[in-house]
């Protein structure tokens, strides 16, 4: 499984949550320089954000993200302890997931 | 509750007849609403007010000072730019970035239902293009845009 | 270019040929040392181990390299090589073993020159060494380095978790310049510094002490050959990857349309030695965010 990792730090009165995703993000158009063929589409599609087992956010994304992902988004009212959760699949029906306690 | 432990349960629960009460219990509903579907036509579009129709049914408004983009005016490496998106706005509902030369242009869109209106990442970029952000609040629409030059070629190894 | 005529005779290096009477590395050192401060007045010593970020005329470049390093991409590779480094290897034993026992010394020692073998380790061959004594299969091992990127990233990853251990921690090459052998190790490397090679008749020199903090066409910014190696293995942006040091020497020679040498060869070897050598006393920043 893909190697997922999520920071959190506090941010102006709100907690950043910051996801970083081990995932080629593969755009379908680059040419494999050894085999001349194009490598295909593999990208993750849908990544969801979960604050104490609600989902806060729900990002779809296309194969212009970057290799190695990286999300962030901010949520009010998250306390140290509070658990925060990401899952994620791809267009392979890969999926991954990770999760950590909101600190400081 | 995966299909394979439903199929096990209810093997064993037809024995003594307790599907019926479970049925009625609610207890074999999913317990997770499915996220909505991947919007693939929005992805595949190949202009800025294609992929916003698809998503939002209408193409991007003026812009607006609500909506603040921070991204460099010159990216080091098209590969990896940096964008963060922020608002003023209440209760935003999503914030989609399009990157208008890109083949496709939308590169994310992000549904909000607990977090603030605000959205960082990392994109792709093909060339020197336009970007968009719209943000959805309130039903309205509203956006901001900016060019970030890309320089490609160098002496890359 | 004259000015490297003149630098060259000022350190001591005749045309491309050396005059071992001439050689001090202690000089050297201090010579290398006094151009950058002059060449960078308003950067603090310590700073230029960030590479091009360090110089002034990279802002831009240096902002978008924070941006980055709010969450780099390579702590991906950094946690898989943690990982690797605490697990016990099939025969027993591990690299955190091979630390405590001294097969690897601390990373500030590295390039070290090696008394019983007459010969330089630097961090990734004491790596490899200690899993191949412990008869361990690693594909980094047994795979070609120069070729095969898959197991040369899971090596950097290995190598960028033991350097992150020592953040921070200033760089002190163990290098014995009274052994002749350890000397002439240092003078090659040296050599290759300011010795110009390839199509583009370029030395190490033309970009990274002639034109530190030029940014060519526009979007080649060239950093000061003082802090080079400090940050590496490193992720380069052009790259999308953590890698070795011995990559960045090869992919460096073939941009300049030299031959590139072979990983861990004599001519990159006393280079990372020379090299390493003239960022004496500067704090590691490996692994970090490169170009």
């Amino acid at each position: 499984m893909a190697l997922t990792k999520i920071k959190t730090r506090p941010a102006e009165g709100a907690t950043e949550i910051l996801v970083l995703v081990n995932h080629p993000m593969e755009t379908g158009q680059r040419v494999d320089p050894k085999t001349k063929e194009k490598i295909p589409a593999h990208f993750i599609q849908k990544l969801a954000i979960e604050l104490n087992g609600k989902v806060i956010a729900d990002v779809d994304m296309g194969v212009a993200i970057s290799k190695d992902p990286l999300v962030a988004v901010k949520v009010k009212d998250a306390k140290s302890g509070d658990k925060v959760k990401v899952s994620w699949s791809d267009n392979k029906g890969e999926k991954g997931d990770a999760e950590t306690d909101v600190t400081g | 509750m995966n299909s394979l432990d439903r199929r096990t349960f209810l093997k064993s629960a037809l024995a003594g007849g307790i599907v019926t009460l479970a049925a009625s219990a609610g207890l074999l509903k999913p317990t997770r609403v499915l996220a909505a579907a991947w919007p693939a036509n929005a992805f595949e579009a190949k202009t800025a007010d294609d992929a916003l129709k698809a998503l939002y049914g209408a193409a991007a408004p003026a812009t607006s000072p609500a909506v603040t983009l921070k991204a460099p005016f010159q990216a080091e490496n098209g590969a990896v730019v940096p964008i963060t998106v922020s608002t003023s706005l209440p209760k935003v509902e999503s914030i989609a970035i399009l990157v208008k030369e890109n083949p496709n242009p939308l590169v994310v869109k992000v549904a909000f239902t607990g977090a603030e209106g605000y959205f960082s990442a990392r994109m792709k970029m093909g060339k020197t293009s336009d970007v968009v952000v719209v943000a959805k609040s309130g039903g309205k629409l509203y956006a901001a845009s900016q060019q970030i030059k890309v320089t490609v070629g160098g002496c890359g190894g | 270019m004259k000015r490297i005529a003149t630098l060259l005779a000022v350190l001591g290096v005749a045309g491309v040929c050396i005059a071992p009477a001439l050689a001090d590395p202690q000089s050297d050192l201090k010579q290398f040392r006094d151009y950058f401060k002059k060449s960078f007045p308003t950067v603090k010593f310590d700073e230029f181990s960030n590479g091009l970020y360090a110089l002034p005329q990279f802002k831009e470049y240096r902002a978008m390299w924070a941006s980055y390093n709010e969450f780099p991409p390579y702590e991906l590779g950094v946690e898989q090589g943690k990982k690797l480094w605490n697990t016990k290897f099939t025969s027993g034993g591990s690299f955190a073993q091979c630390l405590k026992d001294g097969t690897i010394t601390p990373a500030t020692s590295y390039p070290r020159w090696d008394k019983t073998t007459k010969t330089i380790r630097t961090a990734e061959l004491d790596i490899m060494a200690c899993a191949s004594k412990a008869g361990e299969q690693l594909p980094f091992l047994s795979a070609d380095l120069s070729k095969e990127e898959g197991p040369r990233v899971q090596l950097a990853g290995v190598t960028g978790y033991f350097y992150s251990m020592y953040r921070g921690k200033r760089v002190k090459p163990d290098i014995d310049f009274k052994d002749p052998e350890a000397l002439a190790a240092y003078e090659r490397g040296k050599h290759f510094w300011w010795a110009r090679r390839g199509q583009l008749n370029f030395a190490c020199a033309s970009c990274h002490v002639e034109l530190a903090g030029k940014d060519m066409g526009g979007n080649q910014p060239l950093s000061a050959g003082l802090g080079h190696p400090v940050g590496w293995p490193a992720y380069r942006v052009e790259w999308q990857r953590l890698d070795t040091i011995m990559q960045r020497y090869a992919t460096c020679n073939s941009q300049v349309r030299a031959k590139p040498f072979k990983p861990y060869g004599d001519e990159y070897l006393t280079l990372q030695l020379y090299e390493t050598y003239m960022s004496s006393d500067l704090p590691l920043t490996a692994p970090s965010m490169r170009n």
